[in-house]
């Protein structure tokens, strides 16, 4: 054993011995350029993009075998991070049995005429070169807020969870300054991956006809440069290798709360304009501080929770500068104004409730109280509510289309706006306000009619071919039933059974607490009910996205 | 101050440079290098040939202060100009899994795999070894290696297996993918001697493809092929309409199995039409009037029954072969892993042999191989042949090699080893007690595979040598060895066209991990004391050893000086005399049409075609096929596996292929679950509704682990190669979710 011994220490130490360099001659050590060079130089335009113009990816599907090496190469050459690429490879098919047809589809940024990134991002993160078209990602801009990520049509931006921000091809900007062709490129072993020069219009008019690539989402939103080129006839039922997989999307639970608490705070002051409108009986200046400091902490917890959702959290001042074209930005902006409003006025109604001597008050209360600030707040908050829903329906998604998204989170408003504000007028013992069993009436019947809407996406089951739509229903209907069951058991309490117990017992005059438990629980069901609905809300959108690899 | 303060204000809210920004920055690192991640420079790079499969690439190694820090594809090799494919690009990644094996690991009282030290292993290994030899006799312990060593490893693990300690049988993994190819090219060329070069590809004007998803399976020989400026004719023969097939020119799906028919049919049409060349026929082959008399059986009106193709498209085959200046033949596993694979084979050589298209540019019936040192393995593994291509059986042979090795001529067996299968059956039936496995995991690959169960439980005592202590069949081992991997060490392989490339080590094995190489040394001078073996102290001398044993042979390498000279060649292809001078690159082999049988002419071999052994039937009624699922996927994926990329370029689930007509009668949509069950086992997969998949046929890619539970354990009579590309299964519907297969 023991030479045994000596013979393992020498091969361990052997092992660990690293002389290739040393012993093997150094073939480039003096090369100044890429030796790969004179093979992609076809691969570049010759000049620059004129005025009217930009750079686009041509893939050339007849020379594409399928190898995928371009997804592989670009996260090795530019030193991605671990199951990082900015390129994804899949597969369309189709045809028939007699003429079956088969082909991998290889895509990265589109670098759209109309970038819809750019459109979305709060921050301004995003630019388009003016010369070259190039839509490039401001990494240290990002503040990781991952708009874009469901703004883009093609899925392209991808949330990098390690560094809290997106990151995205930019055509390998850096490559073609130095006339090196892009990572894809320069690795593609059959060159089917070029660099062009497009007419922007010629881009324009081949989006909105709606030529694109098959398998791939409608080009109509955005205009994505891309040239797919192919002499076959690719067959009209070709879809990509991913279409069947249903699958659920990831729920943003801060979102979810950002928007149901905010829609709660809003509600609270809402009823309250309204019971202050309409009402016959005044609300005491104690309870109104209270409804408006409830509101207001409810509305900053909604802030506080949203923050949550950001990669880097500490730029999130940065989140105004896209107002221009971002409903990000403005649901910022909005909320910024709603809980600067809803403070204001909170401070005005504790300033009611003093005793003591503020100074200049006297000078000071008559211009206040002229000010409607109970009603601007309101406005405020509507604003806020109608730019949250914006935010979704800029996507474009069907399920996430206007004439649903916008009255789902109105009603939202409504009805626990009227149920909260029960819940505190019950709480502070203000049992007979003639406005509450009104109050009821309208959050059941805005529960009534929520329901209805959310399960209508059902309707679309029917559908023949397996529209955006029709996934969303098939994800309600299968993997998210339960959920179903969930939200319609707690609307069931929330917006009828709880509700009519608590009329029953307003109209009894029974006690105090017999209201509050009734109140409370309404409440709790038909706030459980709304995170269902928003989580339902992000779980079961269909997400557009190139053509992928079966599951 | 207001244009400070504005500055001020502008600089926090616009950020458009900064850390996050500079991850991403490159520069060019020169080294002849594309640019680089700033953080990722290297300050040198050595080339070295890719591990995985049998194209052999050469891949650039970025070391940064001696460390590996990336790999790309080596622009100035001649088979792969700067390209490599998804595997290659992360080749580095696999090496840092966190599954690598970095100590040996022993089972046990408890059954519980624990890690021990080499000072135990080697020890235990060696008195496990000699204490079943000693009860069971010597040949009661086996090997079962692998092609993706270096040749030196196989080398020195068949001298040692043999001669050292006194096996008889030892067998490898290249059984499973090679060994159809060996047996065709010995009977018919009279050598185990692929005869093309991979410039061919580009010089053909016809490229017929069988049994080949060469734009998967080898996509950087497919770039070979789109260099061919002959805009050639591509013939894609396989049942499925492949991407290869999507991307032919023509693509005839037969029958599955039924290509032994068609090729003869073809012989037919050519031989009818006088489609060949009588002057080749006369001067270099032989048994041209059997064969002749042999086909007139095989009409086109005769095959097109079974094949499953008309008449007139056999015809279409044949007359593009004839109308064909230069015609290469091509296959792959769907020849060689056939019940008939070595008559198909013979069959593809028959038509170059008899329409001359061979020994010229552009022509040739060339068998492209599996894995990167499948083509090593044939001539050094010691297992079907002695050392160097040589005959146990033969005794001139025995002595030159004992004279070479400087070992005595009687510890060279004197009869040939067991194949695979057999192995397996004589352990099924306990005559081989203990089995050594290195690097290969025949508990995922082996046709059957449920049987390895039963395997591993008549096993007295079961080593594996594996990069990865979690492979299917390590965790079925009594002892794991620690291997270190494709990069981690030095050595030759040899790839599909004959040439000799060189691995390198330029990375570090992780804790304790030893090269194969360096394992064999440290098991020989356990099991055998002061030997010769002690001699064997690198690869470089092993070579020389390797060098010596083929001249004579005619894979004689023995002009090649040492590893810099075929570094700095590019790689070698065999032949290479001692007298060679230039370095021609690309060269084939019967340019003055020489065979390797004694009258130097070359044999026809035909055979009547036999059936498949396990038909369709009522209770079976599909036929499965297998094979590669995507170009990132290789083998039992044990190391592709590792890649999260790799992962992101295929399906995650297992998933069968079936044509949507057969869908709707089985009664299941895409994406459902399907049981698919044949006569030995059943899996639970994903269906995929597919046109390129014919009605009555399934695929399921090979690298999952359930799919050879369902493959069906024949053989080709002569190479012994498991037959995987056939069987009968059926399928259902899963009517519970949380139906499982066990």
């Amino acid at each position: 054993m023991s030479s045994t011994l000596e013979l393992l220490n020498e091969v361990l130490e052997e092992q660990h011995t690293l002389t290739a360099v040393e012993r093997f001659s150094q073939k480039h050590a003096t090369a100044t350029s890429p030796s790969l060079s004179k093979l992609y130089e076809e691969l570049l335009p010759a000049s620059k993009p004129q005025e009217g113009q930009q750079y686009a990816f041509k893939v050339n599907l007849d020379n594409c075998s399928g190898c995928k090496s371009c997804v592989a190469a670009c996260h090795s050459l530019n030193g991605l991070d671990e199951e990082e690429s900015f390129r994804v490879a899949g597969t369309i098919h189709g045809g028939t049995s007699v003429e079956p047809y088969l082909q991998t589809v290889t895509s990265a940024c589109h670098h759209c005429v109309d970038p819809a990134c750019l459109k979305g991002c709060p921050t301004k993160a995003y630019e388009k070169d003016p010369v070259t078209g190039i839509v490039k990602h401001l990494d240290d801009q990002c503040i990781g807020c991952q708009y874009c990520t469901l703004m883009c049509p093609y899925d392209v931006p991808k949330f990098n969870a390690s560094l809290g921000i997106v990151r995205k091809c930019d055509m390998c900007t850096q490559r073609l300054a130095d006339n090196e062709a892009p990572a894809c490129a320069q690795s593609c072993p059959t060159q089917a991956i070029s660099i062009t020069i497009v007419d922007i219009k010629d881009a324009t008019k081949k989006a909105e006809s709606g030529d694109f690539m098959a398998g791939a989402p409608t080009p109509e939103i955005t205009q994505p440069t891309t040239q797919y080129l192919s002499k076959k006839n690719i067959p009209t039922n070709s879809i990509s290798g991913d279409y069947y997989d249903v699958q659920l999307q990831h729920a943003h639970f801060s979102l979810i709360a950002l928007l149901v608490f905010s829609q709660l705070s809003v509600g609270i002051i809402g009823t309250k304009v309204f019971v202050s409108l309409f009402g016959t009986s005044d609300i005491s200046a104690l309870e109104s501080s209270i409804l408006l400091g409830t509101a207001a902490l409810i509305g900053g917890l909604s802030i506080v929770l949203s923050m949550f959702h950001l990669g880097r959290p500490l730029g999130a001042f940065r989140a105004i500068l896209g107002i221009k074209t971002s409903w990000m930005s403005r649901e910022v902006f909005m909320i910024g104004n709603y809980m600067s409003a809803v403070v204001t006025t909170l401070i005005v109604s504790v300033i009611g409730l003093v005793t003591f001597d503020i100074p200049f008050m006297d000078i000071i209360e008559p211009i206040i109280t002229k000010i409607p600030l109970e009603p601007i707040s309101l406005l405020m908050g509507l604003g806020t509510v109608f730019s949250s829903s914006m935010i979704y329906v800029a996507t474009k998604r069907p399920f996430w289309r206007a004439s649903h998204t916008i009255p789902k989170f109105f009603l939202t408003i409504v009805i626990l706006g009227t149920i909260g504000f029960t819940l505190i007028s019950i709480a502070l013992e203000n049992t007979n306000n003639s406005y509450l069993v009104p109050a009821i009436i309208a959050m059941t019947l805005s529960g009534l009619l929520k329901t209805t809407i959310e399960f209508s996406t059902l309707l679309s089951l029917g559908d023949n071919a397996l529209s955006p739509m029709k996934r969303t229903a098939v994800l309600l209907a299968g993997k998210l039933k339960w959920l179903g069951v969930l939200r319609m058991s707690l609307g069931l309490f929330g917006y009828i059974i709880f509700p009519l117990a608590l009329i029953k017992v307003i109209l009894d005059q029974e006690t105090t607490n017999t209201l509050l438990f009734f109140s409370i629980m309404a409440f709790i069901f038909s706030l459980a009910g709304e995170f269902c609905e928003r989580f339902t809300f992000f779980a079961v959108v269909d997400k557009p996205r190139m053509p992928r690899e079966m599951i | 101050m207001k244009s400070f303060i504005s500055k001020s204000f502008n600089k926090l809210l616009y950020r458009p440079e900064g850390p996050l920004t500079n991850k991403l920055k490159l520069t060019s690192p020169g080294l002849g290098l594309a640019k680089t991640n700033v953080h990722n420079i290297p300050d040198a790079t050595t080339s070295l040939i890719c591990g995985y499969c049998s194209t052999g690439c050469s891949l650039n190694a970025h070391l940064k202060d001696n460390k590996l820090i990336n790999i790309t594809p080596d622009p100035d090799y001649l088979v792969n100009e700067g390209m490599a494919c998804p595997k290659g690009w992360e080749a580095m990644t696999v090496l840092h899994a966190k599954d690598r094996a970095t100590t040996p690991y022993f089972r046990n009282n408890k059954g519980k795999l624990k890690k021990t030290t080499w000072e135990t292993a080697i020890p235990l290994f060696v008195s496990n070894v000699k204490r079943i030899q000693k009860q069971y006799g010597d040949d009661s312990v086996a090997f079962l290696s692998s092609g993706q060593i270096p040749t030196e490893e196989m080398f020195f693990l068949g001298a040692l297996a043999k001669f050292g300690m006194n096996m008889t049988h030892g067998d490898g993994n290249t059984r499973l993918c090679m060994a159809t190819a060996v047996v065709s090219y010995k009977q018919s060329f009279g050598f185990d001697a692929p005869p093309y070069t991979y410039k061919d590809l580009e010089e053909s004007d016809t490229i017929i493809l069988v049994g080949s998803n060469m734009c998967v399976a080898h996509p950087i020989l497919w770039s070979r092929v789109k260099k061919n400026a002959n805009n050639p004719t591509i013939i894609c023969i396989d049942p499925r309409k492949t991407e290869t097939a999507m991307m032919a020119t023509h693509h005839y799906s037969l029958e599955p199995k039924s290509d032994l028919q068609l090729f003869y049919a073809i012989a037919h049409i050519l031989i009818t039409k006088n489609w060949i060349d009588e002057t080749f026929i006369k001067n270099h082959v032989n048994e041209y009037d059997e064969f002749k008399a042999f086909i007139t059986d095989f009409s086109p009106e005769e095959v097109t029954k079974s094949c499953g193709l008309s008449e007139a498209e056999i015809y279409t085959i044949a007359e593009l072969i004839h109308s064909g200046k230069k015609v290469s033949f091509w296959w792959t596993m769907g020849v060689n892993q056939s019940h008939e694979g070595v008559r198909v084979a013979q069959a593809i050589i028959n038509l170059a042999l008899i329409t001359g298209n061979i020994g010229k540019p552009g022509t040739g019936a060339n068998s492209i191989t599996g894995q990167c040192n499948a083509m090593g393995s044939r001539l050094f593994s010691n297992t079907t042949n002695l050392l160097g291509g040589h005959d146990f059986l033969n005794s001139t042979h025995r002595k030159k090699v004992s004279d070479i090795l400087g070992i005595d001529e009687s510890r060279i067996p004197t009869e040939n080893s067991l194949a695979y299968d057999q192995i397996i059956e004589n352990i099924l039936q306990g005559k081989i007690k203990g089995l050594w496995l290195v690097a290969t995991n025949t508990a995922h690959t082996f046709i059957n595979s449920t049987a390895f169960k039963q395997v591993r439980k008549k096993l007295d005592f079961l080593v594996v040598q594996d990069m990865y202590h979690t492979t299917e069949s390590a965790e079925f081992a009594d002892l794991i060895l620690p291997a270190a991997g494709w990069g981690e060490k030095d050595g030759t392989f040899i790839n599909s066209e004959r040439r000799i490339g060189l691995q390198k080590k330029v990375s570090k094995a992780p804790g304790q991990a030893l090269s194969d190489f360096n394992i064999f040394r440290l098991i020989a001078q356990e099991y055998c004391g002061d030997d010769v073996y002690n001699t064997w102290s690198t690869p470089e001398k092993v070579f020389n050893i390797m060098k010596q044993l083929t001249v004579g042979q005619p894979c004689d390498f023995s002009g090649i000086e040492d590893y810099k000279h075929i570094d700095e060649a590019g790689g070698i292809q065999w032949p290479f005399h001692s007298n060679s001078t230039v370095v021609d690159q690309e060269r084939r082999l019967f340019e003055d049409g020489e065979f390797y049988h004694a009258d130097k002419k070359a044999k026809l071999i035909f055979e009547t075609p036999r059936e498949v052994f396990e038909p369709t039937d009522k209770n079976y009624g599909y036929v499965l096929l297998t094979g590669r699922g995507a170009s990132s996927q290789f083998h039992t994926q044990t190391r592709t596996n590792k890649s999260g990329i790799l992962r992101m370029l295929h399906s995650k689930e297992i998933y069968v292929e079936v044509n949507p007509a057969d869908g709707k009668k089985i009664g299941v949509l895409p994406n459902d679950w399907v049981i698919v069950e044949s006569r030995r086992g059943a899996l639970k997969a994903r269906v995929d509704y597919k046109y390129t998949i014919k009605k009555g046929q399934v695929f399921i890619p090979m690298h999952y682990k359930e799919t050879n539970r369902l493959t069906f354990p024949s053989y080709d009579k002569y190479s012994r190669q498991p037959s995987y590309k056939h069987c009968a299964v059926h399928l259902r519907k899963v009517l519970n979710q949380d139906e499982g297969i066990e």
